[in-house]
């Protein structure tokens, strides 16, 4: 391995690792009503907003309450957003003159950027008008990143509540995520971004005249505000089609770095708010390291592969050796700025995290590497995760943790000091069901229904593959393509869209009745029957059941998927 | 021009926030009758 890549690669877990207690100690002021330094310039607003939404920011809501209006806010949005795409060929701010999505398009993009998955069945720059672009998809990046926030700070508030039955305020929660989080964060990143080159105009497509006296039209527009909400907020929807390949929303190896980077950094704080809000921190660092322990092992998964390459290039004849000027490996499909380590990096974090931005082609990764960011996102997208998304489904899957340990070794089945009950578990399991069953039947339906078929370019388990992986990217709330599957057709649109829903709101709900349950529940003292959830031992067990329950469910497709294709190229077969 | 795709797609969308309404009362149920 060069030394460059090394470097590159530790100081990135590095500082997402240190990132986590500094912005979860900001996110933990934010949540917990403190005064912040940005109250000055923004409490005027938030005060503001409430007062125009007739919000009661001190009344508490149950967790019935806080679902509805989680359901409500985000079918307006839809609606809203629907509407605009149906209507932007007759807006202004449409220098490029595109015309309204068709019926079944504008339902599959609305419901992607309601929940977060931004999966884009359309090319962005000649899909989307400038004002469809900031006034829909930059306006829903915010808001359903803010859901997202909002959703896994009342489900920590029932985790941690004695004897309660409110679990918040979502408008509140929606209102502080944006106001204080989300806008502040990324305002800086979207300097950061120009600075390094990515474009902020409002100004028509530039044609020019090429050395060899072709005409190319440059596309171009408000890139670096939408960029950085992408990333921060976990969205992933693209301004480009080439989405954050394109050298005007990812320009630099520092940029790529920096994208990647801001993917994790909210995630990785909310563990450290969980912690804070548990009265105990080692409970978010136990969070922390299983989302770190499962990450390193993606990435070393996927930089290995991609290092080693494709053996069948070698039998050619082909040196896949790394040296000076050269980068070696498997670079189809990769960006020459970014490398092997940069998109190694980059594919993993975009996985592992439900954000769906890609900086590379996943379809042109080895086989293992693509099977890796397929494995990443049906594991729940919890290694980190959606901003929010991941801290709650983290937190699932530690409360089955608990329970499979209490059904092992004979131990009351508690979760920081309140016993996890056949409620809360059947919850939790519908919760997981969800997902997984959306992913399989999805893929399944795909896999023989013959104008599902159409859709697929490649033949043998890489056809499976990109099946299967748009239908997690999909229920996954990912977002991201791997190519090789013309997704705006009337089944992969409607389907996909369905599968969008479920993922989003068939999770939410359990999680929230969850909360809903547990903070309603006294604790009680630990005992020497308590099976304790701050060490080591429980980052083994739930780094455990995570892939048990998660990643076995899938093994069989991925035998017929990733797997068999990689023991395939081994063989020299290609597809 | 509205079609009646437009209104097929608000109105699913309609239905599975009915069917979202419907899951929580059930585990309304379920967690009150715990």
């Amino acid at each position: 391995m060069p030394a460059a890549d090394l470097v590159q690669l530790l100081l990135f877990v590095g500082l997402v690792a240190a990132a986590a207690v500094p912005v979860g100690s900001y996110l933990h002021r934010v949540y917990g009503a403190e005064r912040t330094f940005l109250h000055p310039a923004l409490g005027w607003l938030e005060r503001a907003v409430y007062r125009f939404a007739g919000v009661d920011s001190s009344g508490e809501m149950t967790w019935v309450a806080y679902a509805g209006s989680v359901l409500i806010f985000s079918f307006a949005c839809f609606v809203g957003l629907f509407v605009l795409l149906r209507i932007q060929g007759m807006l202004p701010l449409n220098p490029a003159h595109v015309s309204g999505m068709s019926s079944v398009l504008a339902f599959n993009t609305a419901i992607a950027f309601v929940t977060n998955t931004d999966w884009q069945a359309y090319a962005g720059e000649s899909g989307a008008s400038y004002l469809t672009q900031m006034l829909g998809l930059t306006w829903q990046n915010f808001v359903s990143a803010g859901v997202g926030l909002s959703v896994a700070v009342a489900f920590a508030r029932g985790l941690t509540r004695k004897g309660r039955k409110g679990i918040g305020n979502f408008w509140v929660d929606l209102t502080r995520s944006c106001l204080y989080v989300l806008l502040p964060f990324a305002f800086v990143l979207a300097v950061v971004l120009a600075s390094q080159g990515v474009v902020q105009n409002l100004g028509p497509w530039t044609h020019v005249t090429t050395l060899e006296g072709a005409r190319q039209t440059i596309a171009q527009g408000p890139v670096a505000s939408q960029e950085a909400i992408k990333e921060l907020g976990t969205n992933g929807g693209g301004f480009f089609n080439a989405n954050s390949a394109h050298p005007f929303e990812n320009p630099t190896p520092l940029t790529n770095f920096l994208e990647a980077f801001a993917i994790l950094l909210l995630p990785a704080g909310l563990t450290h708010l969980f912690g804070k809000m548990a009265g105990d921190v080692r409970q978010g660092r136990v969070l922390l390291a299983a989302m770190l322990v499962l990450f390193v092992i993606g990435l070393g998964v996927v930089y290995g592969s991609e290092r080693a390459g494709n053996p069948n290039l070698t039998r050619a004849g082909a040196d896949l050796t790394a040296s000076i000027g050269r980068p070696g490996g498997n670079m189809e499909g990769k960006e020459v700025r970014f490398g092997i380590a940069g998109s190694a990096i980059f594919v993993n974090s975009t996985t592992a995290a439900s954000c769906g931005a890609v900086d590379a082609a996943h379809d042109s990764l080895t086989p293992l590497a693509g099977g890796m960011a397929m494995l990443n996102i049906v594991l729940g997208e919890i290694v980190f995760g959606g901003v929010g998304s991941g801290l709650y489904g983290m937190l699932v899957f530690a409360i089955i943790a608990v329970f499979i340990a209490g059904l092992m070794v004979g131990r009351t089945p508690e979760y920081l000091g309140k016993k996890i009950g056949p409620v809360e578990m059947k919850l939790a399991m519908f919760a997981l069901l969800a997902l997984e069953a959306g992913v399989l039947v999805i893929a399944g339906i795909g896999a023989v229904y013959g104008p599902a078929l159409a859709s697929v370019a490649n033949a043998g388990p890489h056809g499976l593959s990109e099946i299967l992986y748009a239908a997690s990217s999909a229920v996954g709330n990912n977002g991201s393509a791997f190519a090789g599957l013309a997704a705006d057709t009337p089944f992969w649109d409607i389907g996909l869209g369905i599968g969008m829903l479920v993922g989003r709101f068939l999770f939410i709900i359990p999680v929230l009745a969850i909360a809903g349950s547990m903070a309603s529940k006294k604790t009680t003292p630990p005992t020497s029957g308590t099976f304790p959830t701050n060490g080591a031992l429980f980052v083994g067990l739930l780094v455990g059941v995570i892939v048990i329950v998660g990643a076995l469910t899938f093994f069989p497709v991925f035998a017929l998927g990733p797997v068999l294709e990689h023991a395939l190229m081994l063989a020299g077969g290609t597809f | 021009m509205w079609m009646f795709a437009d209104i097929v797609a608000v109105a699913g969308a309609g239905a599975f926030l009915c069917l979202c309404a419907a899951y929580v009362h059930l585990a309304e149920r379920m967690v009150s009758d715990r």
